[in-house]
């Protein structure tokens, strides 16, 4: 899509006759446009539409959540990270409408139950929601409304660790937070030996679920102190420290630059003479021109070299995350190829045609069906450049309904690349109907037995009603 | 006498209570556990009532059903946290108050509660930090009575039928849960409800500008549409949308007498937070 819109940019501006500093420019804009996307939109199904006003980050960006119990002052301590920061002019608000580059989700109408902070530290910059209660925070991950890279686990000096702590370890754990930092509040209500203890409990906690107890941060403070600015050793010096411990003990998600080469397929074309060209946007990684590469999608796979680069019309060497890009490949049929195979670097894509995934359905209000998911019903999966018919198997409910989350089984009468953590649409003949992020890649499924299962249900289904 | 960490902590660990609670407790009775435990029962109450006026709307539905299948009882106990709704704590009190509930078939809160679920509400509250609270029950008698219990205990539907048997009591039920019909049969709808409904079919008819015969024609095809959507008989079966509800009870040879609908939170009104807002005001910038 970039490609469109450098492309005009390109032909108005009359510079043709210095190429170099035109592709300077143009991949300027893409960067700008590619990161920025990456920090609002990333995770949403849709691409924004282009043309956006952009701004540029040159630090890495990372989402981090407060989490806790309500009292437990989460609240507050985000304002005091705010206000320390906001010392040194490194902190800004933004509720979510202001986001001009708000994500397809929200042009639909979803109710959007994050708003985020945001602040920025020596090394990174962060966007920094909360999360209030469970159900929530899926939904918002599932439609990638937010997504957290770490949190803050936020415990009082005066209570310690309360029974929905547990609850809040879970959530972290099951929505893949690897590293939490702890924020122990109110000590300047609790007195040395029950901070004391308070830490001794959270480290067995954290150990109990699969966290590193041991060598997580705990930082003791008081955020209110902090907000007030009184008793800075309890206060702002420990804020200061609790965000050193998130810069250094959070990790950087990996740049998607330095993952293997992944390239879904949008289009297909031949050249007279040069042979088939394939074109889409690098989602992952570096190509080079006479690259080894693989191609993957209905069923089936080719092994090919990449024998050309072109961007903008131009020649190039090579291509990379968020390029738009067309390349030649060798030994490749136009015939064979279409949009929704995808091209990857050997040896890193894998074929599926079941797998698990966490769904939220829209309710009617947010443009969803009224009707429920019922087992083995047909939906259409939209991911990367492709989608398939599925038939559903619904895990652990009996219904999945409009408004809520839960976890779906896809069977597809194809295999297909997919991935975990892999993110889609899901649709009926009308309408979108949710949203999904695959959980699991489970074992492929032969497509016979799985009409065959398809039929013997209706029948078993018809039968049952007159046995009543 | 001193109070050392490790006595706290063993109170702690015998009530589940806050670290400074627990302390304060200690320190009131100079040391003596039992006493401290007494003590911390009492400032319970006191916490609890605190916390009272805090909007609870998010929770648990609970459902229990005789063996005979000739009588039902459903309860929703809020919180204010879904995190709390999956505590085991929280979901052990829910299954007291639907056992309760279901033993002296007692609908009215204030009577249920009197005595021992109080107690125990309070001492939940106490342990949690949330507002606990237990909304409401409702009970049904009839010829055959089946539930079903949505997913995580968010919606959970009673059913009474005449006739047929308890499987597909269940089915129905599962039905009123995924669907939401307002009344049994077209006949149930209140009167009032129907004339507000015309009300505003009449208000979009008349914009269209026909004449007014017409009108009353298309009002009278709205509201036919209207109470058809809404009865339950009426909907199609949501697991076989080729029929409707009232047409496969009637081919078991049942008819559907009466539901109840409990769905956690509903009619609660919720504050809604902008997290962003409220750090910005705590915050002064």
């Amino acid at each position: 899509m970039a490609a469109y819109m450098i492309r005009p940019l390109l032909e108005s501006s009359k510079m043709s006759t210095k190429p170099a500093l035109l592709l300077k420019y143009a991949q300027k804009v893409l960067t700008a446009q590619k990161f920025n996307f990456s920090v609002y939109s990333r995770l949403c199904a849709a691409p924004p539409a282009a043309g956006k006003k952009v701004f540029a980050r040159d630090k890495p960006h990372l989402n981090i959540g407060t989490i806790g119990h309500v009292d437990h002052g989460k609240t507050t301590l985000t304002a005091a990270i705010t206000k320390v920061l906001a010392g040194e002019k490194k902190a800004a608000f933004k509720e979510y409408a202001d986001i001009d580059n708000a994500p397809e989700e929200r042009k639909r109408g979803i109710t959007i139950n994050a708003a985020t902070v945001e602040y920025e530290t020596a090394n990174r910059h962060y966007g920094h929601v909360d999360c209030p209660g469970h159900a929530d925070y899926i939904k918002n991950m599932i439609t990638g409304t937010t997504q957290m890279d770490g949190a803050i686990l936020v415990v009082a000096a005066t209570d310690g660790t309360m029974p929905q702590t547990r609850e809040h370890l879970l959530l972290s754990k099951q929505i893949g937070i690897k590293r939490l930092v702890v924020f122990v509040n109110k000590a300047d209500a609790a007195d040395t030996e029950m901070q004391e203890l308070v830490e001794m409990e959270i480290r067995e906690l954290l150990t109990e679920f699969g966290f590193n107890g041991d060598e997580t941060p705990i930082v003791i403070g008081s955020a209110l102190k902090a907000l007030e600015g009184a008793e800075p050793e309890i206060g702002e010096e420990r804020v200061k420290e609790l965000l050193e411990a998130v810069d250094s003990y959070i990790q950087t998600p990996e740049r998607d630059l330095d993952k293997p080469f992944f390239m879904p397929i949008d289009s297909c074309f031949s050249i007279p003479g040069r042979g088939t060209v394939i074109s889409g946007k690098v989602e992952r990684g570096v190509v080079k021109k006479g690259d080894e590469c693989e191609i993957m999608g209905y069923d089936k796979k080719w092994k090919s070299n990449i024998t050309g680069i072109e961007m903008f019309k131009k020649s190039l060497d090579r291509g990379e995350a968020g390029d738009q890009m067309g390349a030649l490949i060798k030994g490749v049929k136009r015939d064979e190829m279409r949009r929704g195979l995808c091209i990857g670097k050997p040896g890193t894509m894998e074929m599926h045609n079941r797998f698990e995934a966490q769904i939220y359905l829209l309710s009617k209000d947010e443009g969803g069906r009224d009707k429920p998911v019922t087992p083995f019903s047909q939906v259409i999966t939209f991911c990367n450049t492709w989608s398939q018919p599925a038939l559903l198997e619904i895990v652990d409910k009996d219904l999945l309904m409009p408004g809520e989350d839960g976890k779906l089984v896809f069977n597809m009468f194809r295999k297909m690349v997919l991935e975990n953590n892999q993110r889609f649409t899901v649709r009926d003949g009308q309408v979108t109907m949710g949203y999904g992020v695959i959980s699991k890649v489970l074992p492929d499924r032969d497509p016979e037995e799985l009409e065959e299962t398809r039929k013997k249900l209706k029948k078993q289904r018809k039968a049952t009603e007159e046995n009543y | 006498m001193a109070i050392t960490a490790a006595l706290v902590k063993e109170l702690r660990e015998r009530t589940g209570l806050g670290m400074m609670e627990c302390k304060k407790a200690l320190v009131e009775v100079d040391g003596d556990i039992e006493k401290a435990i007494e003590e911390l029962r009492k400032s319970g109450q006191a916490k609890a009532a605190k916390k009272a006026g805090r909007t609870a709307a998010e929770g648990v539905v609970a459902v229990k059903v005789a063996d005979d299948a000739k009588f039902g009882m459903l309860v929703e106990v809020n919180s204010e946290t879904d995190f709390v709704a999956r505590d085991d704590n929280f979901l052990g009190y829910v299954g007291t108050v639907v056992e309760r509930a279901f033993d002296t078939k007692q609908t009215d809160i204030p009577a249920l509660m009197d005595g021992e679920l109080e107690t125990a509400r309070l001492a939940l509250v106490q342990k949690i930090g949330e507002n606990i609270s237990v909304r409401r029950a409702a009970a049904l008698e009839g010829d055959v009575v089946g539930s079903y219990v949505h997913g995580n205990s968010r919606i959970a539907v009673l059913v009474g039928l005449e006739g047929g048997n308890a499987e597909l009591a269940k089915d129905i039920a599962m039905h009123v849960a995924a669907v939401n019909p307002q009344v049994v049969s077209k006949d149930d709808m209140p009167a009032d409800l129907v004339e507000k409904e015309k009300e505003i079919f009449r208000a979009q008819a008349l914009e269209s500008g026909k004449p007014t015969e017409i009108v009353e024609k298309m009002i009278v095809g709205r509201v036919n549409k209207f109470l058809a959507e809404n009865s339950l008989v009426e909907q199609p079966f949501v697991k076989n949308p080729d029929m409707t509800v009232g047409k496969l009870a009637a081919e078991a040879g049942a008819t559907v007498k009466s539901f109840i609908r409990f769905e956690v939170g509903e009619g609660i009104e919720k504050e809604v937070v902008d997290f962003a807002a409220e750090v910005r005001a705590q915050a002064g910038l």
